[in-house]
Parts: C-alpha cells; structure tokens; sequence
C-alpha cells in the first residue's frame, strides 16, 4: 500500500435551501407547526404558554406570537447551539431540568417549524440570569438564495427593550420589516409585555397555508363559529387534552388495580396552561387581545359507554366498560381476557414501503404494554339531548360538536400525535368504519368514538415517529398497536350490543317483536266510521285473517327457536356424555380383567353375571350417544354410508320397534353403498320421517308391520307399512302446519324442516302412497352438485 | 426404559388407561399427564424424550369454535411431536371424528371416546408393541445396526439417514389401516417383529444400499 498520509479529506457544505427545504419536509401541516412551538415551550419548564394569530386580509400585515414563560434561551444557547439546525440538547437529556419532565421534541425541528410559519421569524429569549433580552431575527427570502449556508447573514443580539425592535426606524431596517401596529400593540398589551425569562416567537408575514386555512374558516362560518371549533383551538386541545388526563386515567387504572404502577411524566409540581386568541373572533372588548385557556375536549363526561384500561406487552386485555347510557343505569362491567389472537382479525396487511426506511430493528420491535381511554357516543335523540345539557347547545350544534371532535387519537407522552384521529388528519385510523360495515350491529363506527391510547417512553419507543411528525410509522409495533385496539373495540362493541338490544336502543326491536294493537285500531275504526258498515265489517274480518296469521307465525317461530337450542345441546350433551362413557367402559374393562383373579366361583360368577348387565348398560349408552354424532359438526361434509345414519336413528327408537314387532327391511344394495355429504340433513330427516312411521304404525292394527329402507335409481326410499297419507293433504305435506296426528303436541313442523334442510344441501324429496303405505323418496339434486 | 406419554385432562380416564397399559405386561411404563403444560415441558425437552415409544393424548381444552372450525390448544403439539418425533400418536378423544386435518398425519391414529375405546388404545398399543412397530418407529436395534451398515456405506450422517429412513417408512403405511395390517402379521407370521420390519423399513434401507 502507498502513502496515505497526503490524501485530502472533504466535508459537506450545506447550501442555504437547505433550511427552507428541510422545514417543510419536517412539517406536515401548520397546526403541526405550532404544536412543536408549544411542545418547545413546555419542554423549557413554562408553566403558561399564549398562542395570538392576528389575520389581515394583507397577509404582510398577518402576525404570529408564542410566548412561553419557560426558563428562556441564554445568549449561549441562541447565538450557538440554536442556529446549528439538528443538533439538540434533548438529544442528550430526556427531561427537562425544573419539572422533570419528559421531552416531547427532540430533533430540534422547533426553529424550522417556526420558518415554515411565516416569513420572518423573531426569537426573544431570556433567562432569569440575563440583564438584557437576547434576540435574534430571520427572514426567509435570504434562505432561497443559491448560496451556501454559511454565507446568510441575520442580525441577533441584546437589548434592553425589545419591543424596539419592532418600532425604531434603525432596527425595522436591519430586520428588513415594516412597521406593524397592531403587532406593536400586543407587544405593549397585558398578554406580552415585558418578562423576567421565557421565549417569545413572532412571525411576520405569515405564510399563505395558515393565512388561507383561517380565513376560508373564518369567512365561511362567521356568524356560527365558535372558538372553541376553530381549526387551531381544536388541534391545541386534541393536542393538550392527554395532558390534562394521561395523569387523571393512570390514577384511576391504579386505583382500580388494573395498572401496577403509574408513569409520570413531570414531577408534581408541574403545572401547564395554554391561551390562544384571535382577532378575527371578535371580543366584546374591542380594544384588548381576547386570550382563551385551552382546555380539554368538553364532551369527555357526556360519553354514554366508556372502555378504560390497559393491554399487556402480551396481549393481555385488562379493562373495565362503564355504562352510562340510561339515567338510573349506571353501572361497571370487568374485562379481563386474552386478545394475543388479535391478529386472526387483522388479515392481509402489507408492509408500507415507507417502512424500508427502518432499521431492521426498528421494524420489529414490539409495541408494549399501554393504556386507553375510549368513550362512546350514542347518537339517539335521547343521548344527545343529555350532551345538550352538558355542552349548553341545541342538538344541531352538539351535532357537528360531535362530528368535530370524534376520533380515536393517540398521545405520547401526555401530548397527541397528529394526524390520528383528527377530522382533517386520518380520522379512522384503526378502519372502524370497514369493520361497521361488516357488521353494523356490533361494531362501533368511528363517528361514535372519542378516545385516546396513551403512549410513553420508553416502554413504547417500538412506536416510531415519522421525521414530518404525521403520524407513526406502519411497522411491527404500529400494526399490533392497531390489532389490539380493534380486537378490544370488538369486545366492547359486543358488549354495547347486547345492552342496547335489553334495552331496545338503536332499531326498533320492540316494534319488531310486539304485535300491533289490532283491537285498538279495530275500536277505532268502529268508533270513526259510523256510516259505512261494508268498511267495519271487512276491517273486523281482516284484523281477524292477520291475528290468525300472526298467531301461526308466532307458534312457528317457537318451534324454531326450540330446534335452534336444542341442535347446540346436543352437541354439548354428545360430547359430555363421551367422558362418563367412556370411564364406565374403562372401569368395566379394569374388572373384568381382573375377575379371573377372584377365587370362590360362586362369587365370581355372580360378579360376571352383574358385569355383564353393566358392560350391556355402557354400551347402549354408548350407542345411544353414537347415534347423535350426525348432529354433531353438521356443517362438515364427510364420506358416510347413508344406512349408518339410518340404523342411528332406528337405535333411538329400538324399545318401540321391539315393543310394536316392528320389522327393519333393508336394501343389500344400501349395504356398502358412500356417499360424501353434510351427514346432518339425512340424519334429521330419516329421523323426522321414521318418528312419523314409528307413530302411525304403533297406531296401526297391520299385523305386518314394517320400515323399509331402499335403493331406487339414485333415489334413497324410506316407506312403511302403516296408514297412507290422506290424499287431500299429501300434495301439501310438506307445508307449515300440516300434520294429521291426534292430539295438542303436533307441530306440523317436522317434515317442513326436512324439507328445508334437504333443499337447502342440495336434495329433493317427495311422498307417494303405495299400495302397502306412505313412502319418502330423497333424491341428489343431480344438475346442481 | 421404553416410555409411553399418556394425558387426559380427566385424572379417573388417565388412571384407567395406565391401568389398562399395566395389564399387557409389556416393558412400557406409562408417564402420565393431567396439565398440558407439564405435558409440554416434556415433550418440548430432548433429555426426556429418551426411550419415549408411544404417545396418547386427549385433545381436551377445546377453544372456542370459529365459523364450524374445532380447534384445540393440544393441536400445535401434536402436529410438533409428528413432524419431530419419531412415535406413534394415538389421539383418545370425544372429538377424534371432527378433526379431519388429523387424518393426513399418517403417524396419527384417532380414537373416539367411548365405552370401548380405552380397551381399543390399549389393543392398539398391544399390537404396535408385539409387532415390532414401536422399535421401528424409535431407534430399536434393528433399526440402529441399518444405520450403522448404511453410514460406512453412504457417508451421510446419522441424521441425513435416519430422516431419510423416517419419511420412507412414514410413507410406506400413509394409505394404509396400519392396525389391522399389522393384527395380520401377528396373526400369520411365526416371526412377526421380523415381518414388520422386511415389509415396512427394510424396502427403505435396501433402496439406500442400492446407492
């Protein structure tokens, strides 16, 4: 190898766009911009922050303040590490110094927000230690030059009055700027004024994106806007709203033993207030800056269910849903359940290919253990008018509150991480609405819900944000983040579901369910209509065929309801019955093995005779439980032989066929004779058609009596040697309610439902008399398979 | 020690069929299990595994049906000790019938629970034992003096082999009713371990001699 030592070395020079570039690339929107100013603000340990956007139709005349009243920038700071953009002493320290709390920027990305703002930015800093103010003012026309960066220059120093800065001839020539009254005017008012420590950020010119976003709003909506639905008011709430609450929720889970431990994230001391004002709301004091305290989102007590808890780093649910529907129904439910199957909900997601820009460690880092707080609105007349109450608006202004507000957001650390949940970010973020479609009755749609996940370091930092602060990215954590949260919202869906259907909210179920008042109306009509006696009667005789009617429909729908419950007992009942068999069967086995052993015969045969009696009890249980397995997974189709699940059902009724000299004939050719097919819908309708020909032929005085099971073509035969079908009812047989047994307990159902099932699988069947009785023909449907 | 895994979530139903093992007077001890986890504990370890011959598990903890489909806690360990293990997997169970994705392990043999179904386990094991089937399935003698010849022979490795040996013989009963296949030999052959071995394993080796 030659000599190295003379080789050049290179470095970087950044060219003045860069800066320009660099901020609106880091800043999505210009709501993101002020929140990372008031971030900025808090992480300087400011306990009040006011936030004035003061709009004219000139937008040079547009000005911006933030001013916090944080520890403030030392010259060493403002003129040094400041105007080195990406470097950061958050990068080094997690918390802030006073208040201990955690640090919400950490990329030094505030001062590019703050140029994305507008034209001219002016910061004013100063700490408790400093005589004079330290200012600094940029104007970012010089930064679309086509030099290198460190050619720009700005001016920057002390002074001892910094409103001069705004109103001296000398100064306004420096900053490039023009004199602006109005701006003078705050400067000089209640809400700016002169400060011992704290930062002060004004932009001049602001920049069109927030010029225009105001002024549309504003111009659009001016007599109905309220302040607290001003784009800015609302993102500043979302955005302090976990703030205020991130502490109440911890407690609360504590409290309730569903979180261990709470996180803090400022030590107890530490207060935060934030105003914004505007002039384009008019004040009623027309001469004085309005100023408003942010404060959270009003609706969070006017929920009608809230679901509050925490999801373990695995997949543990542990939460509990407070009802508050109903006035004098207030009450708790507990939620503890494993949701690690989330995932099963959750199919066909691709990876983003934003997430390319991860490292690989980044991209499958979990997501945590975190906690939530998720309240639901119902949107019947009697839930708003209770936020009515709460809110002091008429329903069309709870309304659009409502629609406002509703998202599903997430918050960090105690501030919120746009655009999650916010109507103009991704408002539907987890893809609730897909899932209401789906199934409109239990899921909850996003437009009912308004919530928040909390999130903080570094139990979460799987959660990675994106550099242009939109949102996370779509990795491992993010994704699981989103299962779990969707699989918790099933649940409490499920659960708002079955309250709503006890108390016939939502849909008209009662309605649905309670017959109409047919002699109240007939009454009426009776009443009213006095000079037509035609109406009266026909009225009379038509609520009499629609009683009629109902009556059978109700009688129906019983029946059916039966079948339903009773098709799920016997599975459960087959697969229960399966364990005692079975250890009868066992035990049976275990003594007869034995029984050889016993030495006096005497007792030994007395013994093998009762084992005998007990071996034949276990195996008539067992062949019982046997014919059942037909109705057991009755939607699975299988190979079987169809005269297996005949000689099943006949097993049911072996006391009757032996008691009434019953005889079986069976076709050799059914013998070896597999199909493959749901098993169920022959079994149910061998056992509707045998119970019809057990009936008739106990009835019957044939000396010969006979089942016969057959082949004929294609076609499966069950036909029987007792009464044949009346001819004036065998064309309708097979309708709702026709039966010619004797007696209260016939339904008329039997034949309908086999009629349905085997239709419904595919199969036909029809009846004919034959000359010695009824016979049933099943035949495979052939054009349909 | 030869092993045979025995678990069933119902103590009197795992007591019933240690018993009923017993009874063959075999040299199968059977280790018995009532909790699926400690169940796991053993089969997931390979220090235990050592002379493991036979395994019979309930399918039990059935979770919750999802759109018609049964499923079960056990059924990932199952389909583990299939692929992983070398032993017969005897599924005792009310449910044996509904799990037809258990049919295609050829390795499986499913029991239906019932009045006879622990006398039908222990037939079973009866049979796989007095026919050599279980020492074809683990490494039994013969089995091991084929690897050894095959290994001078091919210069594989003990464990190229023996997985080359498991999937042909594996294969050489999967459309078969293996039970009464071998109930035949023991019927018929004067020397039925012999027999096991030429018509299921002895095919494998010799198509490897032949290398």
């Amino acid at each position: 190898m030659g000599d190295t030592t003379n080789i050049r070395k290179h470095s970087f020079q950044h060219g003045a766009r860069s800066i320009i570039q660099m901020g609106e690339e880091l800043i999505g929107h210009p709501t993101s911009a002020i929140n990372e100013l008031v971030k900025n603000g808090y992480d300087a340990d400011a306990i009040e922050i006011n936030v004035y956007i003061d709009i004219k139709e000139d937008s040079k005349e547009s000005f911006l303040i933030i001013k916090d009243n944080g520890t403030g920038m030392h010259e060493s700071i403002l003129f040094g590490e400041w105007l080195q953009p990406s470097v950061s002493s958050k990068r080094k320290k997690t918390h802030s110094e006073i208040f201990n709390r955690k640090f919400l920027g950490n990329k030094g990305i505030g001062r590019l927000a703050a140029m994305a703002l507008g034209e001219k930015l002016n910061v004013i800093s100063k700490t408790i230690d400093c005589e004079n103010y330290n200012w600094i003012s940029l104007n970012s026309s010089q930064f679309q030059e086509e030099i290198l960066l460190d050619k720009i220059k700005f001016p920057g120093d002390q002074i001892q009055d910094y409103t001069n800065l705004f109103i001296e001839e000398d100064f306004l020539n420096i900053r490039n700027a023009q004199k602006n009254d109005n701006l003078i005017k705050f400067l000089n008012s209640d809400k700016c004024g002169s400060f011992n420590e704290g930062t002060l950020v004004i932009i001049e010119n602001i920049d069109q994106s927030l010029q225009s976003l105001m002024l549309d709003e504003f111009q659009k909506n001016e007599n109905e806007l309220k302040f607290e639905n001003t784009t800015i008011m609302k993102s500043l709430g979302v955005l302090i709203t976990p703030l205020a609450m991130s502490d109440i929720i911890q407690k609360e889970l504590t409290t309730k033993g569903i979180l261990s431990k709470q996180i803090t994230i400022a030590n107890e001391k530490s207060t935060f207030k934030l105003n914004f004002g505007t002039n384009l709301l008019k004040s009623k004091n027309q001469t004085s800056f309005e100023l408003h305290e942010v404060t959270p989102i009003r609706i969070l007590s006017g929920y009608s269910y809230r679901i509050i808890g925490q999801i373990d780093n695995n997949g543990f649910l542990k939460a509990e849903i407070n009802f508050n529907r109903l006035v004098g129904d207030i009450f708790t439910k507990n939620i503890e359940l494993d949701i690690s199957d989330f995932n099963k909900i959750e199919t066909g997601k691709k990876e983003k290919l934003e997430v390319l820009e991860l490292s690989e460690n980044d991209k499958t880092k979990e997501v945590g253990s975190f906690i939530f707080d998720i309240r639901i609105y119902d949107r019947e007349k009697d839930a708003i008018e209770k936020l009515n109450t709460l809110l002091k608006s008429k329903t069309s202004e709870t309304k659009e509150t409502l629609s406002n507000l509703l998202g599903l957001r997430i918050s960090k650390n105690g501030f919120g991480v746009k655009p999650y949940g916010d109507v103009d970010g991704i408002q539907d973020w987890l893809g609730l609405g897909q899932k209401r479609v789906q199934d409109p009755g239990k899921n909850i749609g996003p437009n009912l819900v308004l919530g928040y996940v909390y999130l903080f370091s570094p139990e979460n930092e799987g959660l990675k944000e994106k550099t242009n602060r939109e949102g996370f990215y779509e990795n491992k954590a993010f994704n699981q983040l989103k299962g779990l949260l969707l699989r918790t919202m099933q649940e409490a869906g499920q659960l708002r579901y079955n309250y709503r259907l006890k108390h016939n909210l939502g849909r008209p179920i009662s309605n649905f369910n309670t017959r109409p008042k047919s002699e109240e109306y007939f009454k009426f009509i009776n009443e009213n209509v006095t000079n037509n006696l035609s109406v009266v009667n026909r009225t009379k005789e038509f609520i009499k065929e629609t009683d009629s009617a109902l009556d059978n429909a109700e009688f129906r729908l019983t029946l059916s309801e039966r079948l339903a419950s009773l098709g799920s007992s016997l599975e459960l009942l087959y697969h229960e019955l399966a364990q005692p068999i079975t250890i009868l069967g066992g035990a049976e086995m275990g003594i007869f093995d034995q029984v050889e052993k016993i030495q006096p015969t005497e007792i030994k045969n007395k013994i093998q005779i009762q084992l005998n009696y007990i071996a034949d009890a276990v195996s008539t249980l067992d062949e019982l439980k046997n014919s059942l397995e037909p109705a057991i997974g009755k939607s699975i189709s299988r190979k079987f032989k169809p005269l297996i699940s005949f000689s099943k059902v006949i097993r049911l009724y072996n006391k009757d066929i032996s008691d009434y000299k019953i005889q079986i004939d069976i076709d050799d050719s059914l013998r070896e004779y597999y199909i493959t097919d749901i098993e169920y819908a022959l079994w149910i309708s061998f056992l509707n058609i045998i119970n019809n020909a057990i009936f008739w032929l106990k009835t019957s005085e044939e000396p010969n009596k006979k089942i016969i099971f057959s082949m004929e073509s294609d076609a499966l035969v069950i036909s029987n040697t007792g009464p044949k079908i009346e001819e004036d009812i065998i064309d309708i047989i097979f309708e709702y309610g026709i039966s010619t047994k004797p007696g209260k307990n016939k339904s008329g159902l039997g034949l309908t439902y086999t009629k349905s099932i085997l239709e419904k699988n595919n199969w036909s069947i029809s009846v004919e008399n034959r000359n010695y009785g009824p016979a049933f023909k099943i035949l495979k449907n052939k054009n349909n398979e | 020690m030869s092993k045979i895994l025995v678990y069933d979530d119902e103590p009197k139903i795992v007591e019933l069929l240690k018993s009923g093992i017993r009874s063959l007077n075999s040299e199968l001890k059977p280790i018995v299990f009532t909790e699926l986890e400690r169940l796991r504990e053993y089969i997931y370890s390979d220090d235990n595994w050592e002379g493991v011959k036979a395994v019979v598990f309930d399918l039990a903890q059935k979770k919750e049906e999802n759109e018609g489909i049964t499923d079960f806690e056990i059924l990932k360990d199952i389909k583990w000790c299939s692929e992983n293990r070398r032993v017969p997997i005897l599924i005792h169970s009310a449910y044996a019938n509904d799990l037809d994705e258990l049919k295609k392990y050829p390795s499986v043999l499913l029991f239906k629970k019932g009045a006879h179904s622990i006398r039908e386990v222990r037939d079973a094991i009866k049979i796989l034992e007095n026919s050599g089937f279980l020492d074809l399935f683990c490494e039994g003698p013969l089995l091991k003096d084929e690897v050894n010849q095959l290994k001078l022979k091919l210069e594989w490795g003990n464990v190229m082999i023996k997985k080359d040996l498991q999937s042909s013989f594996i294969n050489s009963f999967c459309d078969e009713n293996i039970l009464q296949e071998l109930n035949l030999i023991l019927e018929q052959e004067k020397d039925p371990k012999r027999a096991t071995f030429l018509k299921y394993l002895a095919p494998a080796v010799d198509s490897l001699k032949k290398l």
